[in-house]
């Protein structure tokens, strides 16, 4: 083990005991019946980047070449202290970095590799092995042609980085059609994605997006931006106010990351995705029926218009290109979004190469 | 004998979502606000009490409201919002959703505790799936709610990954 693997394994074990009087030694002991020779524990999550406190549980990673790979957290407890356990194999590991290096180089959304529970438990994983606190064993190197440590920094800048232009697509689309409140909340998010892009770029540990105003607390400048945007106005704030706010988080995003972030820009490739719906004469009205969910909407002709227009413009993959030339067919895309049942999606994601992230503003 | 109102198949949906959205999170989420409190971090106080109140907010929307679909978590809370307006809890949401710079630690803690007991008084409590008594008793609850959506044909509000469905 090297020293600062060392001293950070000693700082965990003393927050440990000093929160649970019980520190690494005990949860060794405890989770050995879950080792196979050779392999390596690793503990990660918050308390091991030196966030947490004494409520945090522990998350460790056992992995080995016979470890056996699990399907859920495995859950222990010392006293108060909850340990969630993942067990994978090195195979395995290495098959979780080939596939990250390889979500990296294809031009694809990174939403679309991991974007259900288990990809995301998988994401974290990454993360854990590459940033946590080696605690048994030797450190595991996964094969594969980058530095670890590079991929899941690109990774998780990325993440951000795309999570950020769906939030200004619907922050924007909700700007331009005044619906002020749905482009308020999503002018802090994708604020606060920007801000988190910029930290992991500049190689800061992820713990989860509820530790990023404690992680901004070493970068002054960011930490004053984001108090700025912190509370999100009111219903009752006066419209113009509203505005501004969305438009500066917005903007301040656009310039942390390098990219435009105006609605023309946003919405370019924008495409949506739609459950099974289907429009149905009634009566002489219009209704759009979500048989799934057992819910259905009584359209305006103007709105029966364009969903039709819409449907009809779906492609083989069952994707429908954004009416990009229409203010009210968009607002309509928006409303049925906001209904859960359309989905922004892109053909393409955001490369790492689009960004133009300024280090000086980690400084 | 009482007749379960309404469709069967949505209470079972709305109910199973419920349970699933807050007995899952909300004990997490208590925890770290209680952490939060004792170790001075108002950020991860502030982002913990956003998290609560939109999880609180959904969880009346289908229970009291029978709202489905869910849309995405980054437009979920306008929509709760619009659909509790006139529920007694939507103030206390609200407040918690926005953020509010003036208040502390201490006082959001406690609306943020104030707000968990309330809707577990609408929509019942389950025991703590992250507590070592709770665990399996937790599990067993989530399993009767499947069976019941099972029953009348509905979806499974666990992920699929769980239910070896994938």
């Amino acid at each position: 083990m090297t020293t600062m693997a060392t001293q950070r394994r000693d700082a965990l074990d003393e927050r440990l005991i000093g929160y649970h009087g019980k520190g690494l030694d005990h949860v060794v002991e405890l989770l050995d019946y879950l080792r196979e020779p050779g392999d390596a524990m690793i503990a990660g999550g918050s308390l091991s980047i030196g966030l947490g406190n004494r409520l945090s549980d522990v998350d460790v990673v056992l992995v080995g070449p016979t470890t056996r790979t699990s399907t859920v957290p495995l859950q222990h407890w010392i006293d108060r202290l909850r340990i969630d356990v993942w067990t994978r194999s090195t195979e395995n590991v290495d098959d979780l970095f080939g596939e990250a290096e390889a979500s990296l180089a294809s031009p694809a959304p990174l939403l679309r590799v991991f974007g259900n529970t288990e990809q995301e438990q998988q994401l974290k994983l990454l993360h854990r092995i590459t940033f946590g606190v080696l605690v048994e064993g030797d450190a595991v190197n996964p094969s594969g042609s980058r530095d670890p440590e590079a991929v899941a920094i690109d990774l998780l800048t990325r993440e951000y980085a795309e999570r950020l232009r769906e939030s200004a697509t619907v922050g924007r689309l909700a700007l331009a059609c005044g619906r002020l409140q749905t482009a308020a909340f999503s002018a802090r998010q994708g604020l606060e994605e920007a801000l988190h892009a910029v930290l992991h770029a500049g190689g800061v540990p992820f713990s989860g997006d509820k530790w990023l105003q404690e992680q901004l607390r070493g970068y002054p400048q960011l930490q004053a931006l984001h108090a700025e945007f912190l509370d999100v106005p009111r219903r009752s704030t006066p419209a113009a106010l509203v505005e501004r706010y969305v438009d500066e988080a917005f903007g301040h995003a656009s310039t942390l990351l390098g990219v435009p972030l105006n609605q023309a820009a946003v919405t370019a490739e924008l495409e949506w995705k739609a459950g099974e719906l289907a429009l149905l004469p009634l009566a002489g009205d219009h209704i759009l029926v979500h048989a799934e969910s057992g819910s259905a909407w009584s359209l305006s002709d103007a709105e029966a218009q364009w969903w039709t227009a819409l449907a009809a413009s779906r492609t083989e993959a069952g994707t429908m290109p954004h009416p990009g030339d229409s203010a009210d067919a968009a607002a309509f895309c928006l409303r049925l979004h906001e209904q859960g049942v359309l989905t922004p999606t892109w053909e393409r994601g955001v490369p790492l190469s689009a960004l133009t992230i300024d280090p000086e503003v980690l400084r | 004998m009482n007749a379960v109102d309404g469709d069967v198949r949505r209470y079972a949906w709305t109910r199973g979502q419920a349970l699933w959205r807050m007995a899952m999170p909300a004990p997490a989420l208590i925890d770290d606000a209680h952490g939060a409190a004792d170790a001075g971090q108002l950020g991860l106080m502030r982002h913990t009490a956003r998290g609560l109140a939109r999880t609180c907010a959904t969880v009346i929307a289908l229970v009291v409201y029978d709202a489905r679909p869910i849309p995405s978590a980054r437009v979920a809370p306008t929509w709760a919002l619009e659909l509790i307006d006139d529920h007694p809890l939507a103030g206390d949401c609200e407040v918690l959703m926005h953020g509010d710079a003036s208040l502390g630690l201490d006082e959001l803690l406690e609306r943020c505790v104030q707000l968990v007991a309330a809707v577990e008084e609408i929509a019942g409590s389950t025991p703590d799936p992250q507590s070592p008594e709770g665990y399996f008793p937790a599990l067993a609850r989530a399993r009767e709610w499947l069976l019941l959506a099972e029953a009348v044909g509905e979806e499974s509000f666990l992920p699929a990954e769980w239910t070896g469905a994938v």
